[in-house]
């Protein structure tokens, strides 16, 4: 039986790191307002985004992609391919216990929008405020650029037997211009509606830039050791389906509408082979020379015409993903299919030893894998895109990633994976906090 | 009274990091703050409205690259005032009002995109502002 306050010391590091995050970003808020403390306002207290530019396009694409790709089936594939927890936390996934996973990812800087903005520091409103709203902001027009963020924060729970069970997951996306203050507060905030989506139902709401979604799934789970399934209902897709065989690391993730919505252009689907070992094949030596291998192919779409009279865009790439070369190296490529094909990016890293973990038979569906520490830096060559406003050209990206017991913090700058999704993000900013609990106490 | 939005710069302090070094690093950070607003953006933007509005009814990013270059070389962009000058401006367009020759160029419905084809002027009739933004190159209006 677990000691009494057990609860609260383990919530206390995920209150701790959310403290440093909401220092982070008012610290961050602080070096931008003082960057333009000369001929620039320090502040937009509330910018009004103006429709017609390609900013404006991009944002409006960016939250739909960001609703898809954060999205709860999108997060119930994340916790359940890898496959692979820390420690103590494996062993009590492998005992049956329950899991419990929390994500929150904010990505700043998605979009950069032409904005009516006030020319005065804040506070200082003199004759204008309170007289009329709409005076004021014809009196002081002059057109700013400001940057779209795009928020996500993510539940998922699962539990039941090992071979037997059920999973929910939901998904809070927002959009948002400025008021990055209350970043942190409102995350924790969009937690109520997380838990409770299925209440809330799926609900979206936004018709320019600024947006808010709730998104959830439900459903069940069959393991079988070497081959696992689930299965759910997608509050906003329709049908979920994900499957993955363990003996050489075939998987499938398909999200598509049925009924009314089958012809859904958010359907998504994502298939190969991840985390491909010869150790499970005899050949431990060896495993640990060449690390693991994924490939795989990947079909998503990417925003969604607001005319709604035009064809939807979407992102077509295979992977090939080689880590844990010789325990601490790893390399990453993707080819872009289609349109524009070529090669997208080229990454290297090095991350600690039992970085990654790694599965040495086919019993149970989770494997351990070490606190540490990886890094991985690169090239991603951006195609220009003048429909999207964007020049191209080549970007310096990098991802920093560390893992404690039942904590993961990620930060990413130019990072393919946000690129692909977002081609108008480049020199964007991602932070990532993955936080995984076993749910039995 | 309103304030001129160009204030002068503030000179850097010994030792602290001067205006300019903290919007690289503001940049760097990838966070990315308030920016000014080129004197041509409108016009890029009608420029890119010509391309994004051809990918998004025939799916032809190539086509949509032509057209925009073909903008380039029908055009040369004009500077416009970014803010508005008060009641004494010498021009009667609000900035936010020039936008709307991007605004309707996204808003043409596909039939008319298709109809004016690679005729980049046909798509500089959407708006009345359009004539505003640029120069034709190589004789008058």
């Amino acid at each position: 039986m677990r000691a009494p306050g057990g609860v609260g010391r383990r919530w206390a590091p995920v209150l701790a790191v959310l403290a440093v995050l909401q220092c982070f970003t008012l610290l961050l808020l602080g070096l931008g307002q003082s960057a333009h403390a000369g001929d620039r306002p320090r502040g937009c207290g509330q910018p009004l985004p103006v429709a017609g530019s390609a900013g404006f396009a991009n944002a409006q694409a960016a939250r739909r992609t960001n609703v898809n790709t954060y999205g709860a089936a999108a997060i119930v594939e994340q916790a359940t391919a890898s496959q692979a927890y820390s420690g103590d936390l494996a062993s009590r996934f492998r005992s049956g216990e329950g899991h419990f996973r929390l994500t929150f990812n904010d990505t700043f800087g998605a979009a950069r929008l032409l904005t009516l903005c006030d020319d005065r520091d804040p506070g200082d409103q003199q004759t204008v405020m309170g007289v009329d709203d709409r005076d004021r902001w014809l009196k002081k027009d002059r057109l700013y650029e400001q940057p779209l963020d795009l928020y996500a924060t993510n539940v998922y729970v699962s539990g039941g037997a090992q071979a037997i069970g059920g999973f929910y997951s939901a998904s809070v996306t927002q959009s948002v211009l400025g008021y990055r203050g209350a970043m942190v507060a409102g995350q924790v905030i969009n937690l109520y509606p997380a838990f409770f989506a299925p209440a809330v139902g799926n609900w979206q709401r936004g018709d320019g830039v600024a947006s808010y979604a709730v998104d959830w799934v439900a459903g069940g789970y069959l393991d079988l050791g070497a081959v696992a399934a689930r299965v759910g209902t997608a509050g906003a897709n329709g049908l979920f389906v994900t499957v993955d065989e363990r003996a050489i690391g075939l998987f499938g993730t398909l999200s598509r509408g049925v009924g009314e919505a089958q012809a859904d252009p958010l359907a998504y689907l994502r298939a190969g082979l991840q985390g491909f070992s010869l150790r499970r094949f005899g050949a431990p030596r060896l495993s640990e020379a060449i690390g693991q291998s994924s490939l795989f192919f990947r079909d998503m779409p990417v925003g969604v015409d607001p005319s709604g009279d035009a064809e939807l865009s979407r992102l077509r790439t295979l992977h090939l993903d080689q880590r844990a070369i010789a325990q601490q190296v790893e390399a990453a490529l993707s080819y872009r299919v289609g349109q524009q094909s070529g090669l997208y990016d080229v990454h290297l890293g090095w991350h600690t030893p039992g970085f990654y973990g790694e599965r040495s038979d086919l019993k149970g569906s989770v494997e351990a894998e070490d606190e540490g520490f990886g890094i991985r830096v690169g090239m991603i060559d951006v195609a220009p895109r003048y429909s999207l406003g964007v020049q191209g050209g080549r970007y310096f990206s990098a991802r920093a990633q560390l893992r404690g017991e039942a904590i993961t913090g990620m930060i990413l700058f130019n990072d393919p994976e946000q690129l692909a999704l977002f081609p108008f993000a480049t020199n964007a900013l991602s932070l990532r906090l993955v936080v995984d609990l076993a749910a039995g106490g | 009274m309103s304030r001129s939005p160009h204030r002068p710069q503030r000179p850097a302090r010994p030792g602290r990091l001067s205006s300019r070094s903290l919007s690289w690093l503001t940049l760097a950070a990838g966070l990315g703050c308030t920016q000014e607003v080129a004197p041509d953006r409108f016009c890029q933007e009608a420029a890119t409205a010509i391309a994004g509005r051809t990918e998004a009814c025939t799916g032809d990013l190539d086509l949509a690259d032509a057209r925009y270059a073909a903008f380039y070389e029908a055009y040369t962009c004009v500077d416009v005032p970014v803010e508005s000058m008060g009641e004494d401006t010498a021009s009667p367009i609000a900035p936010q009002d020039r936008l709307h020759c991007a605004f309707a160029i996204r808003n043409l419905p596909c039939s008319l995109v298709e109809a004016y084809g690679d005729d980049i002027e046909q798509y500089m009739t959407a708006s009345p502002i359009c004539d505003t933004l640029v120069q034709p190159k190589g004789g008058a209006r």
